[in-house]
């Protein structure tokens, strides 16, 4: 209920996000100055990330033990105040882990109790020769929302990166808002392999990073502001312009697209920007034969096959127009769009503003159901029991190894006649 | 501070929010709806972890969308909104108003402002952020609290046969089964079966018969041992601590203490026969595995549960059919002193296995992750509900439960042995 209920304000705990900035960091520890409950939200990340890694053999920087510990504010604390305690805590830590550097994050009731935690991180800093960095955590006394993992690259920059527009510059690419926790692997190996055509080496931090690939973030080749998550873009962008200019470093403000033509159209940006525009026409050209020559193979499996788009995600994550491109390159026709209830009020009315042009039908869940239709098969962001064949979309699909993926589990879908098949 | 402390004072917490806690308990009654008093973010995190436990539970929880400002004055126009929206969607026998730990400090009359919203049905408001405890103490206030709400009969007719569960919490894997199991062991042996407190979808009126027993049986320390200090207290009503049984000789052994207690002596004989039936079989298939798998070892079993269900299964593991040499016991969620049960609330050691050398690991999938050594590990989701899916029927406990689980443990070991010799 508390989900599907009318969104008012959201309010973010930003303890998973802190978290996930560290998680994967050698040398790095997080102390959480809060009851020790909420520990246990970071702690189930930390299973997650475990699982994942598990699986799908993260070779290059394994989760990190031992990197999440909490002060565990009890009522004493809540009255008597827990300075003590976090000193207490991150003193013992800092002796005994001996970590590159500590960020302790105050929880909620920390903050109303009025802990300074900036003072005990300093004293025990002074004591132990550890850096302690204080990081906000404490989720609604955010005056704003502001993402975990840009609060945690910011602070670590301003902290470990030396910034000179003097210094030589290195081949290396750093990508803000791209990272290791969030982002699949075929995401980050597509940047990797722009890249890597231009002799540079990718970086996604605050994830995934030794402190010294911090220090020398300050030499870097070339700053791209690479969240997909609209909501987030501005603050990204504003981080990343500010930290390019301060290094002296060329600055391109968009992610790596989900469409054909923007992708083509970026990859030829950063040839411009790097000074090679050369390799960057030569991966045009790769590119499109890659899509040409998968088109040409699954034709005879799509055939004049169409679908309908069905939403529950909200319009910062998702964007209906990039799927379509993707599908009519097939070419495959659209015929509706289906908005779910997952939706709340706001971004309902958004698509059904925002699909208009299509002209095409827009039906709810129920208004879909109602019409008894049976369309060749639906792609949806979610799975659905009322749908009969179903392709499942985990989310955007940039560059172009995403694409290619997803017309391979569409091909896949209708081929072994299955009634669903995960993008992912 | 000495090294020594490091894990002990500062480690992650591996349960759940007393928040949480005190949801599942209010949820377990019939109709009962709960409002988180708290920012969004707690209450979604809450709702996640509950849906997990109890997919069903998810419709009856609301969140009063605390903001920033609400700490200078005052949440009482959001809690009276969700209230009033509340009574627009359902009609709830019970409203549980649980606030967060930052929301505590405040000192809101939580009670009084949800009161004022006229919320038609009786209402528990509780402070239960987390500061002094985590999911068992929630659970247990919660409890006490429904207790305090419940009309009990002035009068009320004892029955000799008659028994109370109490701490047989919902929210726990095989909550069902296991309650399902306890009462046909107590039917069987010819006990009466009264209130098993936490099943779900009790009502207040069948709790009200509460004092109708002769006797509660606390299942879950941590859960229900100051409940039933209560119940005594308020009705002379006597208690015991009777853990959940695990094992064949430990079923018989938990009816004939609970016979003992009421002073009757519990009918056993087709129990027994049902267990001369069955422990044959376990034997049997037990003898057969050991036999193909050359040097096959269980080296130890890992205990990372609640102790009242730690302890138990601890000893049915090393006194029927599988003889584990080593126990180790990690006790999650503790609520009390551990040091006067004489039990460790150990780390859990590493442990090298050799190839045809096996671990059992009882718990949450924090402490499978924590274990490693998977392709070497039986694991046995005990504590925390791992999936969404309900085993409605599904018991480790008890006569039937014995089987149950020797054979997935079986069936397991099966697996990994044949992936271990392939590899």
């Amino acid at each position: 209920m508390i989900g599907n209920y009318k969104h008012k304000q959201v309010v973010h705990c930003n303890l998973n996000h802190i978290y996930m900035a560290m998680a994967f960091n050698p040398g790095a520890v997080l102390v959480l100055h809060a009851p020790r409950s909420c520990s246990h939200i970071p702690e189930s990340m930390r299973q997650y990330f475990k699982e994942r890694s598990y699986y799908a053999q993260e070779k290059k920087i394994a989760l990190q033990p031992n990197n999440l510990f909490v002060t565990g504010i009890s009522d004493t604390e809540a009255i008597f105040g827990g300075e003590k305690l976090l000193e207490a805590c991150l003193r013992d830590v800092a002796r005994n882990q001996r970590p590159d550097y500590i960020l302790a994050v105050p929880g909620c009731t920390a903050g109303v109790i009025g802990d300074d935690v900036t003072a005990v991180a300093r004293l025990v800093e002074k004591e132990t020769g550890v850096p302690i960095i204080p990081v906000p955590g404490a989720g609604f006394m955010n005056k704003q929302e502001e993402d975990g993992l840009l609060v945690v690259s910011r602070l670590l920059v301003q902290r470990f990166t030396r910034c000179s527009s003097q210094l030589p510059r290195k081949k290396t690419a750093v990508i803000f808002g791209c990272n290791f926790a969030i982002n699949s692997n075929r995401i980050r190996d597509s940047y990797q392999q722009i890249f890597a055509s231009f002799g540079y080496q990718a970086l996604f931090p605050p994830t995934g990073m030794y402190l010294a690939e911090f220090t020398a973030m300050g030499q870097t080749g070339i700053v791209v502001s690479g969240t997909m998550n609209r909501r987030q873009k501005k603050a990204y962008d504003s981080f990343a312009e500010a930290f390019a200019r301060q290094m002296g470093a060329p600055y391109v403000p968009d992610a790596l697209p989900d469409t054909p033509q923007a992708i083509f159209d970026w990859v030829e940006k950063i040839g411009t920007v790097l000074g090679e525009p050369e390799i960057a026409s030569m991966l045009i050209r790769d590119y499109k034969a890659q899509l040409e020559a998968a088109a040409d193979k699954w034709q005879s499996v799509l055939g004049t096959c169409s679908y309908w788009l069905s939403i529950n995600a909200p319009p910062y994550v998702y964007r209906p127009e990039a799927v379509l491109e993707k599908l009519r390159y097939l070419p495959l026709q659209c015929q509706g769009f289906i908005l779910l209830p997952e939706l709340n009020e706001t971004h309902f009315a958004y698509y059904k503003q925002h699909l208009k042009k299509y002209a095409l039908p827009i039906y709810t869940e129920q208004e879909y159901k109602q019409r008894n239709l049976l369309p060749d098969l639906v792609v949806t962001s979610i799975p659905k029991s009322m749908y009969t064949r179903q392709l499942c979309l985990s989310g955007m699909q940039p560059g172009i190894t995403g694409i290619l993926h997803l017309w391979e589990k569409l091909a896949l879908l209708l081929r072994d006649d299955r009634s669903i098949v995960y993008e992912e | 501070m000495k090294s020594n402390m490091l894990e002990k004072n500062w480690k992650p917490c591996q349960s759940y929010c007393q928040m949480s806690g005190a949801a599942v308990a209010l949820l377990s009654i019939q109709d009962a709806c709960v409002i988180f008093n708290g920012p969004r973010w707690c209450a979604v995190i809450a709702e996640r972890e509950l849906t997990i436990c109890k997919k069903s539970y998810e419709k009856r929880l609301f969140c009063a969308e605390v903001q920033e400002t609400d700490l200078l004055f005052g949440a009482d126009a959001r809690i009276q909104f969700i209230i009033e929206q509340i009574k627009q969607m359902m009609q709830p026998v019970l409203l549980g108003v649980l606030t967060s730990c930052s929301l505590s400090l405040i000192g809101d009359d939580t009670r009084g402002i949800a009161l004022a919203a006229e919320p038609l049905c009786p209402i528990i408001a509780l402070d239960a952020g987390g500061l002094n405890g985590e999911f068992c103490s929630g659970w247990q206030m919660a409890m006490q609290a429904i207790l305090q709400e419940v009309k009990f009969p002035s009068l009320h007719q004892r029955s000799v046969r008659r028994v109370n569960l109490l701490g047989c919490c919902s929210g726990y894997p095989d909550a069902e089964g296991d309650v399902a199991e306890w009462k046909r062991l107590l039917e069987a042996a010819g006990f009466e079966v009264g209130v098993c407190l936490g099943e779900d979808g009790l009502t207040l009126p069948a709790i009200a018969t509460l004092p109708q027993a002769t006797l509660n049986v606390v299942i879950a320390k941590e859960l229900a041992e100051n409940l039933a200090k209560d119940l005594q207290a308020r009705w002379q009503q006597p208690y015991i601590f009777a853990p959940a049984p695990y094992g064949f000789r430990q079923s018989i052994e938990w009816l004939e203490t609970i016979g003992q207690a009421l002073n009757i002596p519990p009918q056993l004989t087709v129990l027994q026969q049902e267990i001369d039936v069955a422990i044959d079989a376990v034997c049997e298939q037990y003898f057969l595995f050991q036999k193909i798998i050359p040097d096959f070892f269980l080296k130890r079993a890992v205990l990372a549960l609640p102790y009242s269900r730690a302890v138990p299964l601890g000893r049915a593991l090393q006194t029927e059919v599988l003889d584990i040499p080593e126990l180790v016991y990690c006790i999650q969620d503790a609520a009390f002193d551990l040091h006067e049960q004489n039990i460790g609330m150990a780390e859990m050691p590493p442990v090298v296995l050799e190839t045809n050398s096996y671990q059992l690991l009882f718990g949450s999938r924090s402490a499978r992750y924590a274990a490693e050594n998977w392709s070497h590990t039986v694991y046995i989701n005990g504590y925390i509900p791992d999936s969404r899916i309900q085993r409605w029927h599904q018991t480790y406990t008890g006569i039937r439960g014995w089987q149950i689980l020797m054979d997935a443990i079986l069936q397991q070991l099966d697996i990994l042995c044949h992936n271990n010799q392939t590899k």
